[in-house]
Order: structure tokens, then sequence, then C-alpha cells
């Protein structure tokens, strides 16, 4: 089998390092919105 | 992706899937890991169908029947969890695995690696879910997990190891939706075919764009909110608890403020297909593409900043109430339009009323009731009534069912030809609709009234008054179960054979969008567009 990458595929561009930048954004988008609640709460970090 | 062009022309006729379970397991292709999540979504519909009919057949009557009672608030919260978790949000991840990239003109999802590990990390969540019901099984293990799908604490502090097992499929379920949500927006974003801007791209893309960017922010909000249950559980801190200095009421915020934008990522992508469906079958181009765009970006920012009026009950502040009631009834303004956008598709059209159709009408009607209960359950001096009883439950159901599920139906029966290369039985199939949606509305109907009268929902056992709205409910509720074996002899039977399928088996399907899923054969080939395909 072909990998994806490996196709002939004649894209208008290679988009493969653009796609992986979205993605970097993206994640850090969600690794930001994670960690808010923590940093919000961190006052309560406390042995109960 | 180019440094190879002539060489991969040698080897052409190796294009095909590779044999075997390593064609699914190392897959990369979009249409096989789209169809992996639908077997998946089938697969958990029938386990959360199953508990879901032994909820009814315990409620036929008062008292207690055939479930001891924690067992009982275990498959609420479990049939609940699988329905969103297992099976509406993998089913449409999957359609949008499959119809996406072909929609858009891509090669594939823009990231293929990932999105196989998007899906294979779903049979890891579902059997640490499957596993957290089980321990309760084995003594020793304590109290199982009877929080209800929104694991509110202090309960969910108190309950057993089940507990532990459920969070860590949660881990993983926001992980793997994280991830296909990535993958989806990227896709979308940077893949589309030359003569492909984004306000040209049919709803469905859209729909998915706005659902995958909810899914990034809201998911990792679920996953820090139940980490810090497991914290609290097994780490010392207290975070919810107000002996240490922490709040129990924080817990409610952080799980709704991914819990009410979650239900518009349910939403969302069967209102996709709504808008492919309607214009095909009116013969019409999509009334006010624009403005649909518009009102799913309103719901998306909206659906973000009005999570409290689940919790009107908790005693917020005057002004914390009024602002989050007074945002949810704003929601029912976008929502209202799109029916009518909808309903303006059709007005005129050259209607027929294949099964997609048929659901597609359907859905208009019960999901506009849905969205009145869902005004009623606005306005906070009523919902200080209606909070915690059957009428939510009504409520959420014509909701999710409808705009949801049935979406869902549409588009399996819409597409079903495209994936399979076979028509699927007309009669078959509006034997199925009509049975689901006369059952559905005998199960979900009658629960208005039980919560209006005041029973309160999970809660294994009733007051004697409310008997005959449960019995009927139960009886519903058993009818629709079983109509999922047509459902399923019908997938299985189109996959098997039948009447060719065209390329485009719906005559309008192309009417008012680029349509490029209809240019390709029916099934497509294993990669769908090797040159990027001219858009008219
Ligand atoms: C017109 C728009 C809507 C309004 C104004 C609305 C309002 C509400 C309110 C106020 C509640 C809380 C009731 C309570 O617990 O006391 C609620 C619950 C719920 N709604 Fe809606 N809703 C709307 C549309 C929807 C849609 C489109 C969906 C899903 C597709 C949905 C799914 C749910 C669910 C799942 C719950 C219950 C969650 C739980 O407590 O377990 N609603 N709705
Ligand atoms: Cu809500």
């Amino acid at each position: 089998m072909k990998d994806n990458e490996q196709l002939d595929i004649e894209a208008k561009k290679d988009m493969s390092a653009a796609n992986i930048w979205t993605a970097i954004v993206l994640i850090t988008i969600a690794i930001i919105v994670g960690m808010m609640p923590f940093f919000y709460l961190k006052d309560m970090v406390v042995p109960g | 992706m180019s440094a190879v062009i002539h060489e991969a022309h040698d080897d052409g006729h190796h294009d095909g899937p590779p044999a075997g379970f390593k064609r699914w397991l190392y897959s990369t292709n979009h249409k096989d890991i789209g169809t992996m999540y639908l077997i998946f979504a089938l697969v958990m519909l029938f386990l959360g169908g199953a508990m879901a009919m032994l909820i009814r057949v315990e409620l036929f009557m008062p008292g207690l029947q055939i479930v001891e009672p924690d067992f009982y608030n275990n498959l609420v919260t479990d049939h609940a969890l699988i329905m969103v978790f297992g099976l509406v949000m993998p089913a449409a991840a999957g359609m949008a695995n499959w119809m996406i990239p072909m929609m858009i003109g891509a090669p594939d999802m823009a990231l293929p690696r990932m999105n196989n590990m998007s899906f294979w990390l779903l049979p890891a969540a579902a059997i640490l879910l499957v596993s957290s019901m089980a321990v309760q099984f084995i003594p020793g293990t304590g109290v199982p997990v009877n929080t209800g799908w929104t694991l509110y604490p202090p309960l969910s502090v108190q309950t057993g190891l089940g507990m532990d097992l459920l969070i860590f499929s949660v881990h993983l379920l926001g992980i793997s939706s994280i991830m296909a949500s990535i993958n989806i927006v990227t896709t979308i974003l940077n893949m589309r075919a030359p003569g492909m801007p984004l306000m040209k791209m049919p709803l469905f893309v859209w729909a998915w764009l706005f659902t995958g960017l909810l899914l990034i922010i809201i998911m990792p909000v679920l996953a820090g909110g139940v980490t810090m249950l497991l914290f609290d559980r097994h780490f010392g801190t207290s975070f919810f608890d107000a002996a240490g200095g922490g709040d129990p009421v924080l817990f409610q915020h952080l799980f709704w403020f991914f819990g009410h934008p979650e239900v518009y990522v349910l939403l969302l992508p069967s209102i996709g297909v709504l808008g492919l469906v309607i214009p095909t079958f009116s013969r019409k181009p999509l009334f006010g593409y624009k403005p649909l765009v518009f009102f799913m970006g309103f719901l998306f920012a909206l659906g973000l900043v009005v999570w409290a009026h689940h919790q009107y009950t908790i005693g917020m502040s005057l002004g914390a109430t009024t602002y989050f009631m007074i945002g949810t009834i704003l929601i029912s303004i976008p929502v209202g339009l799109m029916i009518f956008n909808f309903i303006f598709t059709m007005w005129r059209g050259s209607m027929t009323f294949e099964t997609p159709m048929l659901f597609a009408i359907a859905i208009i009607l019960m999901f506009s009731f849905a969205g009145v209960t869902g005004v009623m359950l606005a306005v906070v001096p009523a919902d200080l009534q209606y909070h915690d009883t059957y009428f939510v439950v009504a409520h959420f159901h014509y909701a999710l069912i409808p705009g949801a599920v049935f979406g869902l139906y549409a588009g399996v029966f819409y597409w079903l030809p495209k994936w399979t290369g076979h028509m699927y039985n007309e009669t078959h199939g509006k034997i199925f609709f009509w049975w689901t949606t006369l059952s559905f509305n005998l199960t979900f109907f009658p629960q208005h009234f039980s919560g209006l009268a005041g029973m309160p929902r999970r809660i294994v056992d009733y007051n004697i008054q409310y008997i005959e709205f449960n019995q009927i409910s139960s009886i519903g509720g058993i009818l629709f179960g079983l109509s999922h074996l047509l459902f399923l002899y019908i997938i299985i039977k189109t996959v098997k054979g039948g009447e060719k399928a065209t390329d485009k088996p719906w005559e309008g399907a192309q009417i008012g969008t680029p349509g490029l899923e209809w240019t390709l054969p029916s099934p497509p080939p294993f990669h769908s567009f090797t040159t990027p395909p001219q858009i008219k």
C-alpha cells in the first residue's frame, strides 16, 4: 500500500507544513483552556 | 506528498487497500477510518440502547422490579455517556471522515496518521467504560458510578473504583475527539480544492468546522474537571470539597461549560446533514445559505456563554441568573431562524419523500418542540419547578433524538448508496422511519406530563400516580429499541447487495452546492481524488 504522503497527487501545493502548524495552533488553544481551571483554582490545591 | 510523483505511477495497481486486519489497524484512509467510526457507533447504539430498555423495563412499574437502585443509577449514567460519546459523536465523526474530504475535493484528511489514532483510542475508551461498569460485580470495589452523566461531586468523590476507570475513559474520549477535531478543522481550512472558498462549502462542512472548534475549546475543560475529581479522590486535594476550602459548585460550572456547548456538538453535524438533504429532495437550493452559516456561528459563540442555565437551583446571584436566562432565551433566535430557513427551502420545491427527507421533515417538527420546552426551561422561576424532573428528560430527548440521532439516520440513508454502491430498500427505510418516529413519541411525549406533575429523574422508584405515563413510555421505549433491529438489517442488506447505485443516486443532490462527492463513483475508489477536482 502507498501511504497518503506518497500518492501522486498534484495538489495545488504541498500543505503538510501548513497542516502541522494549524494543528499546533489548535492544540495550543486546547492545552491553554484545559489548564485554565487548574490555575484559576490553584488555591484549592491544599490537603483537605 | 509531491516528491515521488513518477515513482508512484509504476505500481499504480497496488493502489487498493492492503488485505486483512492491517487495512483497518494501520489505516490512514479517511473512508476506512470513517467506516470504522460508523461501525463503532452502531455497536455503541446497541449497547446504550440495551441499557435504555433495561431502564424502561424497570420503570414499567413503581417499586423495585429487576435492578438494584445503585445499578439503576449506574445504567442511567452509562446510557447517557455511551449515547453521547459512543454513538452520536463517533457517528458524526465517521460521516465527517467519509464526506468532508470528498466534499471539499481533498485527497484525504490533513493528518491521516493522527486520524488513525483518534479512532483507535475509542475502543480503548469503550473497554474502560464497560469495565467501569463491570467492576461493581467484584466485591470490595465500592459503590458503582451512580452520579448520572454529570458526575457531580461530592457523590462522585465517594463512589468506588468504577469512577476512576470512568475518569480514564473520559480522558481517552477527550483526547480522541480533540485530535479528531484538530484534524477536521485543519482539513477544512487547508485542504480545499482550488475554487472552493469557505463560502462555497456544503453546509455539512461548515457545521463540522464549528463543531470541531467547539470541541477543541470544551473537551479540555471536561478533561481538566474530571482530572481534578481524580485528584480529590486520591491525592488529597480539595478542589470540590468545602471542608478543604474548595467548592462542589465549581465542578458544576466546569462540567456545564463543557456540557452546554456539547449539545451543539451533538446537534450541529445533523443540522449540516439537513442542509444537504432538504435541498436535495426539495430540488431547490438551500434558502439563505449565508444566514445559515451565520446562525451556526452565532450558536457557536452564544453556546459558550450560557452554561449555567443547568444550575439555576444552586443559588447564583440575581445578576448572574438574569444574564444566563437572557442569554439562553436569545439562543432560540438563531435556532428558530434555522428552522425557518429549512422550511423556506421546501416552500414550493418539487418535493419527494424518500427516507432521508422523511427524517428531515420529522426532525423539523419534533426538534421545534424541544425548542419550545427549552425556552420554558430557560425561564428561571419556571425551571425551579421543572429542574430535575422528567420534563427535562423529555426536553433533551426531543432535542437529541430528532436533533442529533435522527439527523444521523437521515445522513445514513442519504449516503448509504454512496458508501456501499447499493441502494437501500426504500420500503424498509420508510417502515423504519415510521416505526422509530412513532415509538419515539410514544416513549417521550408522556414524560412531559409526568415531569410537570413532579416525577423526579434518575430515581429507580416512583409514586403510584405516575404509573400510566410510565407504562406508555416503557412500551414505546421497547418498540423504539426494537426498531433498530430493522435498521441493522437494512444496513447489512445494503452493504451486501441490492440495486446498484449510480454516482448521483439523488436527482437533486447537486442543486445549489458544488456536490463534488457526487462526481465520484459509488462506492468511491480507495483514494478519492488523485487530481484536484474542477469546481464549476
Ligand atoms: C431553544 C434552545 C434551547 C434552550 C432554550 C434550552 C434550554 C435548556 C435548559 C434551561 C436546560 C436545563 C434544564 C434543567 O436541568 O432544569 C436544558 C437541558 C438540556 N438540554 Fe436544552 N435547550 C435548548 C436546546 C437544546 C438542544 C438543541 C439540545 C441538544 C441537541 C439540548 C439538550 C439538552 C440536554 C441534554 C439537557 C439536559 C442535560 C442534563 O441535565 O443532563 N437542548 N435545556
Ligand atoms: Cu444547556
